[in-house]
């Protein structure tokens, strides 16, 4: 009971800090205008390539591999979702860490009575790319669930929710993974594109990858996991192994990463300078 | 030849910084492959479940080796000093060179050149092995004609993106917001120059819109020189086409650099 | 009584690569690296007792830096005890944070582009201070330093003395036991130093907190400390009082002369020990009790049209220490 009451007490001081994390950014955010509206209007360029690409390929009217042509836009709209979440709360925070240990600031974090990896991956928040990403996604996906019949019920709105969720935590483990190896490899940014590049991969739906593929991005480096399996949920395609995976992946590798940040924060005490 | 050896130099320079990154030069080639990957696999499903042989103007062979020469092609002719530029402009790094008898562009470009030997160097190895393997799989008729012609494109191709980033390069001097219009730079010539997919495909309306502007001679011309789609006529007019634009985007580069110049000294640097 | 830090054979080695100059290194070095080690800190000891105010003296890479993170829990050392509070800093437990404070003086704490009251607030939240805590803190401290009315600014906005005011009040809110400052001067105007000094030493006699400064200012060390620990290449050379080391580094200071027309460097030895002259210019290392005299008479006598009064340069004073036979470890 002790530890229930304690653990609750900590999640509450967490969260209030976020919020200050939260509202600190939007502040930050005002105080630079032309940034904001300039950072809005390059996502949305970006997010309409997308949708130029999206609409071209359904046009062909081919299904993909077992998907009809009018669900994939439920595939784009899961995945700009995804897109959104992931620009908004974790990619900064994730391409900083490399600056931190260079200017020392991972320093200042380290000897804070918080935990450092809350402190270092959600310090920022960015609302300009988030705003573009899930206005789009929410539209599209509206349009890709109508011209795909789907019945809008609790059970599918709530499991697709709740597969989204899924998806944000995988999103954190698995996008944060490459930036901490970067640790170890100092010089550089390039793990960054690779792992920037390895998100694109997810803009279409994962049934146009051979086996082999399919089997590694979702249940070696889960990548696929967060905007198919939702999309995949809704359309009744979702196989009863990756329900449950759906819901043990973002714990199991949440886990990993955790593991995976102690030790190299480990390694960082031992060799900085 | 004394006063080309501080270019020499910075030739030097360029080369070995890009040897010290040696793991990020790598790791960014393996980076560039996994778009190409997922196109393949995506126009592999399309074809494969499609119950037509030529999809948007292309039948299977010709998208898939369109797909990886592009990319391909992409990585060789790939600027990105951008961002140096901008640097320069803003932390008054440029003073370097206003008081100095070393002229900022042609130091530029000659560091540029000697980043980019290393991976020109590995790219076109990689560029050959795979022609090779296309050509005996697909015979896409390749003759020494066309390979002559693809091996002039290139570096001309090599040329209209060197002086786009010039030109991009030179917004450092009125924005402080230069980023942005990298960021849009870099998106506009990745969309139009048909470095990830075929820009035809698109539609008449916006290849008539490309023919305008320089972004097709970028990729989607050389590749479609070697992919055998171009016919030797076309192949001729459009190398004429790349050094026009090459000369309108060097003039465009010196107005632009000027005007910025004007203002750089004018402000004190 | 146990003292409140207590350092033993605290050791620190760090590996690099090494890259030599040329083409055909880098080359070389695209295959085969050269692995070489650096002793930052050879093994050191040495305790603090609660409420003093110690000054770690030392050239710039000497291991000041080093040491302080490896007090306060930033480093893993490579060897070696240290105890701080009865904690083991690298093991990092929170509630050791919560008993000490890091000033960096070259890092931020602050963001940048908010106004300091809400890094402070941030602080508050972190720290778990409550709310009366909190105000009550704040007032005091913005009263001293005088920065009531810049709480509200930017950080951004704020001078290099004034974001420096607001990092220790970031870093006091919890009313920390022990303070380390590391270079917590550097880059102010001398009337900032000042302050800063004065403050941490009324903050000091007030609520008994232990302060662990590091500086390669001299001014630092003397406004503050009455103990200093100097370092040089990873090893203590002296730890003692510092009226002491005054002696061998304030003894003498160093003139340094500019003439208008030349003058034989003959007539200038009766004043003290030549150092180098050049053209019109000429060095002279003198007692600091003739300083007065001398000037005036060098003034009188030549035509002096610039001069300057300097101390002999920290390196200097250390080379004169390690050869007066090396560790003089006097204890107050």
């Amino acid at each position: 009971m002790e530890k229930l009451k304690k653990a609750l007490k900590t999640l509450k001081r967490y969260g209030f800090i976020y919020l200050i994390f939260v509202k600190n950014c939007l502040v930050r955010q005002m105080e630079y205008r032309a940034n904001f509206f300039l950072s809005i209007f390059l996502e949305s360029c970006f997010l309409g390539t997308k949708l130029v690409y999206t609409f071209l390929i359904s046009n062909t009217n081919v299904d993909l591999n077992g998907l009809p042509s009018d669900s994939i836009f439920i595939f784009t709209g899961s995945f700009l979702l995804m897109t959104g979440f992931y620009m908004a709360f974790f990619y900064f925070n994730f391409s900083n860490i490399k600056g931190y240990v260079t200017d020392g600031s991972l320093d200042i974090f380290i000897t804070k009575p918080v935990s450092l990896q809350f402190m270092t991956t959600l310090r920022y928040v960015d609302f300009s790319t988030m705003i573009p990403n899930f206005i789009g996604g929410i539209i599209i996906l509206i349009v890709g669930w109508q011209k795909s019949g789907v019945e809008v019920s609790f059970v599918k709105v709530a499991g697709y929710i709740g597969y989204l969720i899924s998806g944000v935590v995988i999103t954190y483990s698995v996008m944060l993974a490459p930036q901490l190896l970067n640790f170890i490899i100092i010089k550089g940014y390039a793990l960054g594109e690779i792992a920037d590049a390895l998100w694109d991969s997810n803009s279409m739906p994962m049934s146009i990858y051979s086996k082999p593929i399919k089997i590694i991005g979702t249940y070696v480096f889960p990548l696929f996991i967060l905007s198919n399996f939702s999309s995949l949920f809704v359309l009744d395609k979702l196989g009863a192994v990756n329900i449950i995976w759906g819901i043990a992946a973002p714990v199991l590798f949440f886990f990993l990463v955790r593991l995976l940040w102690k030790n190299i924060i480990k390694k960082y005490s031992s060799a900085s300078s | 030849m004394k006063k080309f050896k501080k270019y020499i130099k910075a030739f030097e320079l360029g080369l070995q910084s890009s040897m010290e990154y040696r793991a990020n030069f790598a790791l960014s080639l393996i980076s560039s492959i996994f778009p190409m990957i997922m196109q393949i696999f995506l126009w592999t499903a399309i074809f494969f479940n499609s119950k037509e042989q030529e999809i948007l103007g292309y039948d299977y062979m010709q998208m898939i080796s369109y797909i990886v020469i592009a990319s391909i092609i992409n990585k060789l002719v790939s600027t990105g000093f951008e961002w140096d530029i901008a640097e320069d402009i803003k932390n008054g790094g440029l003073n370097k060179f206003i008081t100095r008898p070393v002229g900022y562009f042609s130091y530029r470009i000659f560091s540029f050149l000697g980043s980019k030997v290393m991976q020109l160097a590995v790219v076109s190895v990689i560029l050959t092995i795979i022609l090779t393997v296309i050509n005996s799989k697909f015979s896409l008729g390749i003759t020494p004609e066309r390979i002559a012609l693809f091996l002039i494109s290139i570096p001309l191709a090599l040329l209209i993106n060197t002086f786009i980033c010039i030109i991009s390069s030179s917004t450092a001097f009125w924005m402080t917001e230069s980023w942005a219009a990298f960021i849009f730079m870099n998106l506009l010539v990745q969309f139009s120059s048909g470095g990830l997919f075929p820009v035809d495909i698109l539609g008449k309306g916006f290849m008539k819109l490309l023919d305008f502007l320089p972004f097709k001679y970028i990729v989607y011309f050389p590749t479609n020189i070697i992919n055998g789609k171009l016919p030797i006529q076309e192949i001729f007019t459009g190398i004429i086409m790349q050094c026009l634009w090459i000369a309108i985007m060097f003039i465009l580069a010196k107005i632009f650099w000027k005007i910025g110049m004007k203002k750089y000294i004018a402000v004190g640097g | 009584m146990s003292a409140i830090i207590e350092v033993k054979d605290l050791c620190k080695e760090f590996s690099y690569y090494e890259k030599d100059v040329g083409l055909k290194n880098s080359v070389k070095n695209l295959f085969l690296r050269k692995k070489l080690i650096k002793k930052a800190v050879k093994p050191i000891s040495f305790e603090i007792e609660q409420g003093e105010v110690v000054g770690f003296l030392g050239p710039n890479g000497a291991g000041k830096t080093t040491t302080l993170k490896m007090l306060s829990g930033i480093l893993y050392p490579t060897s070696g005890t240290a105890k701080v509070l009865g904690y083991t800093p690298w093991e990092r437990k929170n509630e050791f944070k919560r008993q000490f404070s890091i000033v960096m003086g070259q890092k931020n704490q602050l963001w940048w582009d908010l106004p300091a009251n809400e890094s402070l607030y941030l602080n508050k939240c972190i720290y778990e201070i409550d709310d009366n805590s909190y105000n009550e803190t704040l007032s005091t401290l913005t009263e001293l330093l005088d920065v009531k009315d810049l709480l509200k600014v930017q950080v951004r906005r704020l001078s290099l003395g004034e974001r420096m005011k607001m990092e220790l009040i970031a870093s006091l809110l919890h009313k920390p036991k022990i303070l380390f400052l590391d270079e917590p001067t550097i880059g102010l105007d001398i009337i900032s130093q000042k302050k800063i000094r004065d403050f941490i030493s009324y903050y000091n006699k007030e609520h008994k907190t232990t302060v662990l400064l590091t500086s390669h200012y001299m001014a630092d060390i003397e406004g503050l400390c009455k103990r200093t620990i100097v370092i040089n290449h990873g090893e203590i050379v002296y730890d003692g009082e510092l009226s002491k080391v005054n002696e061998v580094f304030d003894n003498k200071k160093i003139i340094k002369l500019q003439f208008e027309s030349p003058v034989e460097t003959h007539l200038l030895e009766k004043f003290g020990k030549i150092r180098g002259t050049e053209d019109l210019k000429a060095t002279i290392e003198m007692e600091k009790s003739n300083v007065r005299a001398n000037i005036m008479e060098l003034l009188g006598r030549f035509p002096v049209n610039d001069f300057n009064i300097e101390d002999i340069p920290i390196e200097e004073g250390i080379a004169m220490l390690y050869s007066k036979g090396g560790k003089a470890l006097e204890k107050v």
